[in-house]
């Protein structure tokens, strides 16, 4: 307390959550929550219905996933034998061993492919790309559904260039398959997307404390999305825009 | 007006359209704010109009217009027109001198200008005391539904089929067969309003006749003398074309509407599908006619009807003009209460194009019926499942057998928050119990056993008076067996009575229980005496609305999991299980359902405080929904789940009310999400879905001032609307729930 005034120092929160507890207006709000994996799973479940009517399933997102390796894994392995489908969002940067433990309970992987240049990567993400492409070809030499995709920001990646070099690296993936035969029922299972860039994020990082980066950039328009998805197309790659 | 071209059918929808609103903005400044149905009554001429305050057919209060020159003949000292001979005479009267509206570009003619309940002061016959019940109704702040009328369904194709002339032709027929005191005074009622019909009719013919005389568009006139020609006709004879049928059965509606604000319609897509199948086989009759013809009807009309769904053998019934029903909706974007079925054998195109209009025109229509879970359910009250699958939605949330099954469908409501207040008062006051939730959960019961009670009771004096205060002479005239037998549909006149009985204010209810158990019994933040002072001060004092936010700020209702949920689901089941745990003493057969409709304004100004942090006089919460902000995420699944957990299962409906993130598009992908989601909602159990997919953008600002969109449509219960036609508490609830989704 200062002055009389709550004063939230984020630095050295403890998370301890008596200052949730006592705020009864909620203007302070625990987000996230320590849970076993079978109280995730009982959540899950409630909506189960759903996964089948949809012909969906559950989908791990960020943060990333295989940085929970062990709590991730045993979610997962319930998961299937509860007869869910089961995918994970994933960036790719991290050794392969995370994710490969992960596969045998992962019917689709999601994957980030934001830049081929390493240097433009490291400048946009903070990290250079080198693992990330590693693990993309060591993922396309396994059989595992694989959805590429491309997050489109105006100024850091939606160029002509930009797009051909990630869609053509897709290209490479799909025959890298194709020569180790691993299709199945005659597909190749990679699929690719362009993630039109939106701005839902924000609210979360003025509630976070922490400087949205993004907010001076304005979303791709529909037409130039639909011109990326052409470049794509010119190198051998159907591109779905989402 | 003059020719320069032919206009088209949707031109001419556009201005019929335009010509509505009109309509609309004269009545919301000569009559204010209405929290109803949109009734397509028109004000009479400013010369001739009285505005007065009434209670509507649903019972809530409401403003109208009269015209100030038409005296009804009382025959009672009370000043009130009470039994069939007198509401017959009289609205036959009130029909007589009810100018006549034909609209040139219309296809059909007809438009009303009166309500005959505004006339009929006092609306109970003060004969029949029911003193005896006031002081439990009162106490627990029930809607009994003494008094209530219509809210079930006629079958049109009695209608169709024999003509006015044919009905008057049976109405003397069974004259010479039933000769008692009642028959004979139902008779003269029902007679009274078919000629009273066909006197209105004929005016229509002639004026149309006149109005072409001088009408110089030929294409106006042509269709002025068509007009003329084919209401000349249906003076007597029954409809021969698609057009002739959409003629009659707008001149019933509006009749209904008339006379005590009906508004059921039933299965259009099934009762006009001879005249459609005839008319197209021999290429007399092309879709777009079809599609204007719906049009001009329901821009006059925008009663309560289904599309789609099963036959008696379980069949789907979907056809070509269940889609021209959807489509004279989406062209003409007015309130019209469309109901789209959704089951196992129903085309599911239909239910495809239905969400796709949801998306294109963002009105909240139409709405989707389980029809398999309520026929389901109907089944459960001892029915065969072919009765149940006859049941046609034709109101805010209710079916009934068309022409075979009187129903109060929405008219009686059990507050459940009052009664939890009647329960945690009466708990308070025994100095010989410690107060906790156990105890209050017991004391719960005990009354909401006895608020059923009080309930059937007063359905028993309704049945046993009603057919002498105000009888049904609209809806006997297209019901199986009120002619026949002589008797109004309120006293035996049809052949099933399966009476309604809401639950209304779940949520609140379920989150009080929880909050009290949380913070007073478990965490010990607040003594039971401090709640009480704290509920009585409506959160006054120092600490007042800290403590409040603290009551509210538990896992809620809907949240999943959550000792809020459990208790909606054992409030849900208990409300069901003394519903149907025996028949009204007389013997009617009661069939529960949780929907508070309007009402949730109303019943809410009934209560003082809640332990969920509700405030005094706050609107209850909305039929089953939680309330808005039940979760952080507001997810659409944990809402579906909720919802479909507590349905009470016996055929009666606890509509789901949602709305959809404005962001969504339509494409593909977003459509077919939407249709999972309704879907599953109804294979977990669910029975009504009313959704909103809405302009956020448009809603806030026409929040903030209902001129800057006029035309702005929404699904705000069970009911839709323009927006800026509610009231601004209602149009509050509508903002809150669309804020929450953010």
């Amino acid at each position: 307390m200062h002055d009389g005034l709550h004063v939230f120092l984020r630095e050295r929160c403890l998370v301890s959550v008596t200052c949730v507890e006592t705020c009864y207006s909620q203007a302070l709000q625990l987000n996230g929550r320590l849970m076993t994996v079978e109280q995730v799973l009982e959540e899950v479940l409630r909506d189960r219905a759903f996964y089948e009517n949809s012909g969906g399933g559950v989908t791990l997102s960020g943060g990333e996933p295989s940085l929970s390796g062990d709590f991730v894994k045993r979610f997962l392995e319930q998961c299937k034998e509860k007869g869910l489908h089961t995918a994970i969002e994933t960036c790719g940067e991290y050794p392969w061993a995370f994710l490969e433990v992960l596969l045998p309970v992962t019917d689709l992987i999601m994957m980030d492919l934001k830049q081929m240049a390493p240097d433009k990567h490291e400048t946009a993400t903070g990290r250079s790309n080198d693992r990330i492409l590693a693990n993309a070809r060591r993922l396309a030499l396994t059989n595992k559904p694989i959805l590429f995709r491309t997050p489109v920001v105006p100024t850091v990646n939606d160029s002509d260039e930009e797009v051909g070099q990630i869609a053509s690296f897709v290209r490479e993936l799909i025959e890298l398959r194709e020569k180790n035969g691993n299709t199945r029922g005659g597909t190749t299972n990679i699929t690719y997307e362009l993630l039109t860039f939106h701005k839902l994020a924000s609210d979360k990082y003025t509630s976070l404390g922490v400087k949205y980066e993004a907010s001076t950039i304005d979303p791709p328009t529909s037409e130039r999305m639909s011109e990326l998805a052409d470049v794509a197309r010119r190198c051998g790659i159907e591109a779905r825009i989402r | 007006m003059p020719q320069t071209r032919e206009l088209t059918y949707r031109e001419r929808i556009e201005m019929l359209r335009a010509t509505k609103m009109r309509h609309t903005e004269e009545k919301w400044h000569a009559l204010g704010s209405m929290d109803m149905d949109d009734l397509p009554i028109m004000l009479p001429p400013p010369e001739s109009r009285k505005i007065i305050r009434i209670v509507s057919g649903s019972g809530l209060s409401m403003t109208d217009a009269m015209f100030k020159e038409f005296i009804p003949r009382s025959t009672h000292p009370s000043g009130g027109i009470f039994g069939a001979r007198a509401c017959g005479e009289n609205i036959r009267a009130l029909m007589d001198v009810h100018p006549p509206y034909v609209d040139p570009l219309s296809s059909l003619a007809g438009g009303y200008m009166a309500h005959f309940l505004s006339y009929r002061q006092p609306a109970w016959n003060p004969d029949f005391d029911y003193s005896h019940l006031h002081e439990e109704q009162n106490r627990y702040k029930l809607h009994p539904g003494i008094g209530a009328v219509q809210h079930f369904c006629q079958d049109m194709t009695i209608g169709l089929t024999l003509g006015w002339g044919g009905i008057l032709g049976k109405i003397q027929h069974y004259r010479t067969v039933n000769t008692g005191e009642e028959a004979e005074e139902l008779y003269d009622g029902l007679e009274h309003m078919v000629r009273g019909f066909q006197n209105w009719i004929g005016r229509h013919a002639v004026a149309a006749w006149e109005m072409a005389e001088h009408e110089e568009n030929p294409q106006l006139r042509q269709n002025l003398l068509e007009i003329a020609d084919i209401n000349g006709r249906l003076v007597n004879h029954p409809p021969k074309t698609f057009r002739e049928a959409c003629q009659w059965m707008l001149w019933y509606q509006l009749a209904g509407k008339m006379y005590n604000m009906g508004g059921s319609l039933g299965r259009i897509d099934q009762f006009l599908f001879p005249f459609y199948e005839q008319e197209t086989k021999r290429g007399a009759l092309t879709d777009e006619e079809a599609i204007f013809h719906l049009a001009c009807h329901f821009v006059m009309d925008t009663s309560y009807t289904q599309l789609g769904g099963p036959d008696a053998s379980g069949n789907d019934t979907t056809n070509a003009l269940s889609y021209l029903v959807l489509e004279a909706a989406h062209r003409l974007r007015v309130p019209v209460n469309v109901g789209v079925s959704v089951g196992k054998n129903v085309d599911p195109n239909l239910l495809r194009r239905g969400v796709e209009m949801l998306f294109e025109d963002k009105t909240g229509i139409p709405k989707f019926l389980g029809v398999d879970r309520t026929s389901e359910g109907f089944a459960r009250n001892g029915y065969p499942i072919e009765l149940g699958r006859q049941r046609a939605y034709s109101g805010c949330h209710w079916c009934a057998i068309p022409g075979r099954e009187y129903t109060v469908n929405d008219c009686v409501k059990v507050n459940l928050a009052a009664v939890f207040d009647v329960a945690l008062r009466d708990m308070m006051s025994d100095t010989n119990v410690e107060p906790c939730t156990d105890e209050l959960w017991h004391r719960y019961e005990k009354h909401l056993r006895r608020s059923v009670e009080v309930i059937a009771e007063s359905l028993d004096f309704h049945m046993d008076h009603m057919y002498r205060v105000f009888p049904e002479l609209h809806l006997d005239l297209l019901c199986h067996g009120p002619i026949e037998k002589g008797r109004d549909a309120s006293h035996g006149g049809v052949e099933f009575y399966n009476l309604c009985v809401d639950g209304a204010g779940l949520a609140t209810v379920a989150d009080s229980f929880a909050a009290v158990e949380q913070r007073v019994d478990d965490e010990k933040h607040l003594t039971w005496n401090q709640l009480i002072q704290l509920l009585d001060t409506n959160w006054a004092g120092k600490d007042g609305e800290r403590d409040r936010l603290m009551m509210r700020s538990i896992a809620r209702y809907g949240s999943g999991g959550s000792r809020a949920d459990s208790y909606g689901l054992a409030i849900a089941n208990a409300f069901t299980r003394f519903v149907k745990e025996k028949p009204t003493p007389h013997g009617f057969n009661m069939i529960p359902g949780i929907f508070s409709w309007a009402a949730t304004i109303a019943m809410g100004k009934d209560v003082g405080a809640t332990p969920n942090g509700r405030r005094a006089q706050e609107p209850i919460s909305h039929g089953p929904n939680p309330d808005p902000g039940f979760r952080k995420d507001a997810a659409p699944t944990a809402l579906a789940v909720t919802v479909a957990s507590v349905q009470p299962g016996y055929g009666n409906t606890a509509p789901m009310q949602i709305e959809l993130d404005p962001g969504l598009s339509k494409n593909h992908d977003d459509v077919g999400k939407v249709v999972d989601l309704i879907r599953t909602h109804f294979d977990l159990g669910g029975t009504q879905i009313n959704m909103n997919i809405i302009d956020k953008r448009a809603i806030l600002e026409a929040h903030q001032d209902p001129s800057r969109h006029p035309d702005l449509v929404v699904r705000v219960t069970g009911f839709s609307a323009y927006f800026a036609s509610l009231s601004p508490e209602m149009r509050q609830i509508v903002v809150n729930r669309i804020i929450a989704e953010e």
